[in-house]
């Protein structure tokens, strides 16, 4: 028994330790490609958000390394009060294990360079 | 009467081996569950560490690209300038504040950030947020650094000053 549910939390909290890497994986891809700011002259401005991507972002399907994650993602800035862009992409599934991920970003937004942070939230699809 | 004896004693030895044998298989069943219970967290606090190492990046980055307003020029490149340049564009204390506050926004709850710029070993740019004084060699840090480039007015020369941010657990 004991050595039983041990190996079962070990597994468990295995698939917690990948599903954070995933839902790493994700957000990385999307702050470094498919959010990212290209300015006039078609230059990408890594880190940099558009504001006008997330809700373009039609695919909220990824799958990283052999596994299907669908995620949700939203902008978070400062406007004299905080912001929310989103939150885009499906809802998550009940009682689905799930990974929420919020790191910083710059917003490019009208013109402006605000500091953000992007949440990303990740599950099994 | 001798064979009786023999076997008795016989007995007896088999059933304080069979004992023992039960009692250390138990003992190896407990430190086997132990074992696990203790390395079981593992992976995902090693997880956790390289979710940190990340987010320290992106607040790096986010300080390098994001403006300081109204200037339109971003943290780091106006704290470089603060370092390097006599006229600055933006106020010391008015970049200290506005990073403050900014940080204040980005960090992960929990955790202080160490932003330093560095031209030598004497001029030296520096912010702890919060102030809870520099991290110790016992935390555990998530560093990240790069450079920032600054050209002075007067030779057009570029210089590159070395910015590193530390996250660290405060608590």
């Amino acid at each position: 028994m004991l050595i039983v549910s041990a190996y079962q939390q070990y597994r468990s909290s295995s698939e917690m330790a990948l599903l954070s890497d995933s839902a790493s994986s994700i957000a990385t891809h999307l702050a470094l490609d498919e959010l990212v700011y290209i300015d006039v002259s078609g230059t990408p401005h890594p880190y940099v958000i558009d504001a006008a991507k997330p809700q373009s972002l039609g695919n909220f399907r990824r799958t990283v390394g052999g596994d299907n994650f669908e995620f949700q993602v939203s902008v978070l800035y400062m406007h004299e009060n905080e912001c929310v862009l989103g939150p885009y992409g499906p809802t998550l599934p009940e009682e689905e294990m799930n990974c929420t991920l919020i790191f910083a970003a710059t917003l490019f937004d009208n013109n402006r360079y605000l500091p953000a942070k992007i949440k990303v939230m990740a599950w099994h699809a | 009467m001798t064979c009786y004896i023999y076997n008795k004693f016989v007995r007896e030895r088999r059933g304080v081996a069979d004992v023992l044998a039960v009692a250390i298989m138990f003992l190896l069943v407990v430190l086997i569950g132990v074992l696990l219970h203790t390395f079981m967290l593992t992976p995902l606090r090693s997880a956790a560490d390289r979710q940190l190492q990340l987010k320290s990046e992106y607040i790096y980055e986010t300080l390098a690209t994001a403006w300081v307003e109204p200037y339109s020029k971003s943290y780091l490149k106006a704290a470089a300038d603060n370092l390097v340049l006599s006229n600055p564009t933006v106020p010391d204390e008015y970049l200290r504040s506005a990073m403050e506050n900014t940080l204040d926004y980005i960090l992960p709850q929990g955790y202080a950030a160490e932003v330093t710029l560095r031209l030598c070993e004497n001029m030296t740019w520096e912010l702890i947020y919060p102030e809870v004084g520099q991290p110790t060699s016992t935390d555990k840090q998530f560093i990240h650094s790069g450079s920032i480039s600054i050209i002075r007015a007067e030779n057009r020369q570029p210089i590159l000053v070395q910015a590193t941010l530390t996250l660290f657990w405060v608590g």
